[in-house]
């Protein structure tokens, strides 16, 4: 027997807390902690997620049910729903073991990724094989792709919102993982029933555990030079003053390190780097009435890389810096039908374009200034519903002034671009939500989004090796306009839901890297090696879920095309984007064997990635020349990948519960490309050339236990 | 089905081991000119012509011969006088066969007009060789090792005429001249006298290999330096960066070479002016 339960207003009780009035609101921390609070009772599922909510909903985003993600495979040991995310529609990684996410033809930069309201610039560990969200702490995340509702700006492509800990414990709970890579443990708990806390640590050992089994399985040992390990800690906590009131919060480091022995035979070697996300974030929240309540947000976020790499006997030192202070206020305003949110937010951010050292004494470096700015918006938005139109409208209205460089050479003469420079965007948007009946619904949606800070990819593998662009009087800023609309529907009593979305992106002012790396040393103005152009996405998005059952699960089809136009490539001529995936697959099923036993499976398919790669060589003032097709003609082998997971519930002992987890990524050991390099050589009547594929991830069995002690 | 995971366990077996490759074959290739053809003041024109080679094709020597084009007609003329250029085999050089002149010889100052015939298909390209200009000075400096010394040339450049310098030297026991692989003033910022540090980079099989980029005491060296335009400077440039960095892995490479030879060819037809100096090291 299944029951569905919405509430509007609730009187929380609970042993060790007061009594506290919670406003249901959509939008809030605090109403969303008990709304997507999920318990399980044997033969009954009471779940908040209303089944319907997809299809309820205005914009083209969904919340995500993360105890139900938390039972998908577990990759190499460690169930992570932000990874999880990759199996939604709209959504794709770029490459095997990469950082990078793509949402509908946007570029990796493009994405708004929030822990606790405080923006993360690198999500993920080791090349994209875990997040840097620990799972442990995740209580609800939202992702939007389409209709993006005012209060989310300064990205253009998609919103991914992750909140920890906002299910205050009712006892102490600690709970953690140990797995072959990577271990975890979490401790939530309370003292008094106003203050409540939690601190995570999770580190992995790959070099100490894995790698030595590695080489005694015979792999080879070229493989176990690499060295893979990442770390990080969060800590936080929330106070309720007692009055609708609210104090929290939320700090997060981490640090990943990686060492890559040789990536390719002919002349690189000896990577070695090291970057991370710093994040430090207060909340308060304050409920006034059941009408109208507010919520403000002081966030510092930081993010930093420190790499090292041997290239053609040369040692290149390279550093990017970048620190953002961020104020945001939101008041949210209950009259009838409508649902008001308005607010505004500011952030002073300070950012190193990049620096490259080389040579003895690091005699040759690159000498570029520090970028900074202020940024603010305003913004106004009202949901209404009125019969079975749901309508959301809002304006945001963005601000952004770069100010004069900074530098700390005497001897640096500014340029006009380097001058401070503003620029005022305005940034409608309208999403719309009609139900055709109680079951299915049309969904509409458009909006403008500008961005005024850019991460140009200056090396395209796996590695965050970025350069920050500020607009500029060069650079202008990038913007979108998004259009979307889909048909949602869900069938046999909600225990199936189907969805057919469309959707067209057209971009401007997308930036390009235009230079070489030698470049780099000859300017001081980075957006002087910049090339700016245009960008077109559109496609299709198929999707059928299964919401319940012994077997779950979801199948994801997306077609799409994604191009870019830029004036200095390819000779003005439209070519395909380097993430262009005509075809996107992605499959998941849970199947609940016993109460006890659990398997899951998830499959992904993506047509290859646009790259540029010669297509015939000739010799030419005696050296070898390879010749080109157009710009991104090529495409990768296509990526697929299946991953399987089991789990067993061991019985309760103590008071501990506890499962062990035997996970298998990459089954059928499918050799992804994780780069595609090529090379020359000329010496004396000895030419050659070289174009080869690495690949990093094979089949990667795991296990790992898993407890939770109340 | 009977047994639904007997297709599953099929499938698996299908799909594991499976490692793609890249498809050569699959990329478009298209048969193109390519021209490397020069005319150095004082000297008779030389060009060498090939075809690229599919990447599917491997580098050799068999493969190099095979692509030499040995039946063009390759015509040159500088405004007054046509000559179609004989053709012979060039061991010394990579593609190994020369289309070379015997009646117009290069001049400072003056346009060059190239014209290639193969196969119903036709090239074309005209270049100037640059004014001319005289090597300054040059200057032997002492190194850290008592035998080797460093050696400079100066140049007076002339910023507008938007000329850069290849720069050469030979020294005695190397049978070819060795090229410092850096385009000089390739940004035509530089003006006045400007001073050069030569290194030459030879291969291991050059006799100078052990010395490096030094000239050792009692050596002689032809020092040859090329003026080049501005055209010619950009392919250079760009064929330099190209070599240097091995169009290697993973920084984007957004520009492709540049050619003064237009399609179906590819490649530089271009002019120089050549002063040379022969100096003793002490």
């Amino acid at each position: 027997m299944r029951y569905f339960l919405t509430f509007s207003m609730l009187l929380f009780c609970a042993i060790g807390f007061a009594q506290t009035k919670y406003q249901v609101l959509k939008d809030t921390t605090d109403s969303s902690s008990i709304v997507h609070k999920v318990q399980e009772i044997p033969e009954i599922e009471v779940s908040s997620k209303n089944p319907l909510s997809n299809i309820k909903s205005s914009s083209g985003g969904v919340f995500i049910d993360v105890p139900k993600l938390k039972k998908l495979p577990s990759i190499l040991g460690d169930s992570d729903p932000f990874k999880a995310l990759q199996y939604m529609g709209g959504i794709s990684q770029a490459s095997d073991a990469s950082a990078n996410i793509h949402v509908r033809g946007g570029e990796n930069d493009q994405n708004l990724i929030l822990l606790n309201g405080s923006p993360v610039e690198n999500p993920t560990h080791i090349l994209g094989l875990f997040s840097v969200f620990n799972p442990d702490l995740i209580d609800q995340m939202q992702y939007l792709k389409a209709g993006i509702p005012a209060e989310y700006g300064g990205r253009l492509s998609s919103v991914i919102d992750v909140k920890n800990f906002i299910n205050p414990p009712f006892s102490t709970e600690l709970s953690g993982n140990i797995g072959l890579i990577a271990s975890r443990l979490s401790l939530k708990s309370h003292i008094g029933n106003r203050f409540s806390y939690y601190a995570a640590a999770r580190a992995s050992y790959i070099q100490y555990v894995v790698m030595p089994l590695l080489l005694k399985l015979g792999v080879d040992p070229q493989l176990t030079q690499n060295s893979f390990e990442y770390y990080d800690i969060n800590a936080g906590f929330n106070y309720y003053f007692g009055t609708g009131t609210k104090l929290s919060a939320h700090y997060y480091k981490g640090q990943d390190m990686i060492q890559i022995a040789e990536l390719s035979q002919f002349s690189f070697e000896g990577n070695s780097s090291r970057w991370g996300n710093h994040v430090l974030g207060m909340q308060l929240s304050h409920v006034f009435s059941n009408q109208f309540s507010m919520l403000h947000h002081l966030n510092f976020s930081g993010f930093d890389l420190n790499s090292t790499m041997n290239w053609l006997a040369n040692d290149y030192r390279i550093n990017t810096d970048k620190k953002a202070y961020n104020y945001k206020a939101d008041f949210i305003y209950l009259a009838g039908n409508h649902n008001i949110k308005t607010g505004l937010e500011t952030s002073f951010e300070k950012q190193l374009p990049i620096t490259i050292r080389t040579g003895s004494n690091d005699s040759l470096q690159t000498n570029f200034r520090y970028n900074q700015f202020v940024s603010g918006a305003v913004y106004l938005r009202d949901e209404w519903e009125t019969g079975p139109l749901l309508l959301n409208v809002g304006i945001r209205t963005s601000l952004y002034h770069k100010l004069q460089a900074y530098t700390s050479s005497d001897d640096y003469e500014l340029s006009a671009i380097d001058k401070a420079k503003s620029f005022l965007g305005l940034e409608p948007r309208l999403s719309a939500r009609l139900m055709l009946d109680d079951k299915s619904s049309v969904k509409l949606s458009a909006g403008k989004h500008y961005q005024y800070n850019n991460r140009v990819q200056l090396i395209n593998f796996g590695l965050p090796i970025e350069i920050f662009v500020a607009a500029s009087s060069v650079t202008r800023p990038s913007s979108l306009w998004h259009f979307s609309g889909g048909y949602f529907r869900s069938l046999y009593d909600n225990h199936w839901e189907i969805s057919a979305e469309a959707y067209y992106k057209s971009f401007s002012n997308l930036l390009e890297y235009g230079g070489t790396l030698s470049d780099l040393f000859s300017v001081t103005a980075i957006e002087q090696l910049m090339y700016a152009g245009k960008g077109y996405a559109y496609g299709t998005e198929l999707m059928l879920r299964k919401n319940f059952g012994k077997i779950a699960g979801w199948i994801n089809y997306t077609l799409g095309w994604n191009y870019r136009q830029f004036d200095d490539i390819n000779d003005g001529k439209r070519y395909l984007a380097s993430n262009d995936r005509r075809h996107d697959v992605s499959a998941i099923v849970m199947y609940n064997i016993t109460p006890r036993w659990n398997v899951s499976a998830t499959f992904v398919y993506a047509t290859g990635n646009r790259l540029n790669l010669p297509r015939s060589w000739y010799i030419i003032d005696d050296k070898v020349v390879l010749e080109f097709s157009g710009y991104n003609a090529f495409k990768m082998p296509d990526y697929h990948r299946l991953d399987v997971s089991l789990t067993y519930k061991l019985p309760q002992w103590q008071n501990i519960d506890s499962e062990l987890n035997l996970s298998i990524y990459n089954l059928y050991n499918r050799a992804n490309p994780f780069e595609v390099h090529y090379s020359t050589k000329t010496e004396e009547n000895n030419y050659d050339y070289k174009i080869a594929m690495t690949y990093l991830t094979p089949i990667l069995p795991s296990i790992s236990w898993t407890f939770h002690l109340k | 089905m009977r047994n639904p995971y007997i297709l599953l366990i099929g499938m698996l077996i299908l799909l594991v081991g499976c490692y793609p490759d890249i498809d050569y074959t699959s990329r478009g290739y298209t048969e193109k000119i390519i021209v490397e053809g020069i005319i150095e003041s004082g000297k008779y024109p030389k060009i060498y012509l090939s075809l690229n080679v599919p990447l599917s094709e491997s580098v050799d020597s068999t493969t190099i011969r095979d692509k030499v084009i040995r039946d063009a007609k390759v015509t040159v003329s500088d405004g007054n006088v046509k000559e179609i250029l004989t053709s012979k085999w060039d061991v010394e050089h990579f593609p190994p066969y020369v289309y070379f002149g015997t009646e117009i010889k290069g001049q400072t100052g003056k346009t060059y007009h190239l014209k290639v015939e193969k196969g119903g298909y036709s090239v074309e390209s005209q270049t100037t060789i640059p004014l001319d200009f005289q090597i300054d000075s040059v200057y032997i400096e002492p190194t850290s090792i008592d035998s080797l010394r460093t050696l400079s040339v100066a140049i007076k450049v002339n910023k507008d005429r938007k000329n850069a310098y290849r720069i050469y030297t030979k020294k005695s026991k190397d049978k070819r001249y060795i090229e410092t692989p850096i385009v000089f003033n390739s940004d035509f910022s530089l003006d006045g006298l400007q001073k050069f540090t030569l290194s030459p980079l030879p291969n291991k099989n050059d006799s100078s290999f052990t010395e490096g980029k030094y000239f050792a005491i009692g050596d002689v060296v032809d020092i040859k330096v090329m003026a080049i335009d501005s055209t010619t400077t950009q392919f250079f440039k760009d064929l330099t960066m190209f070599s240097v960095i091995a169009g290697n892995i993973s920084i984007n490479e957004i520009k492709p070479l540049s050619s003064n030879i237009a399609e179906p060819g590819f490649g530089i037809w271009y002019g120089c002016a050549v002063q040379t100096k022969k100096i003793i090291i002490r």
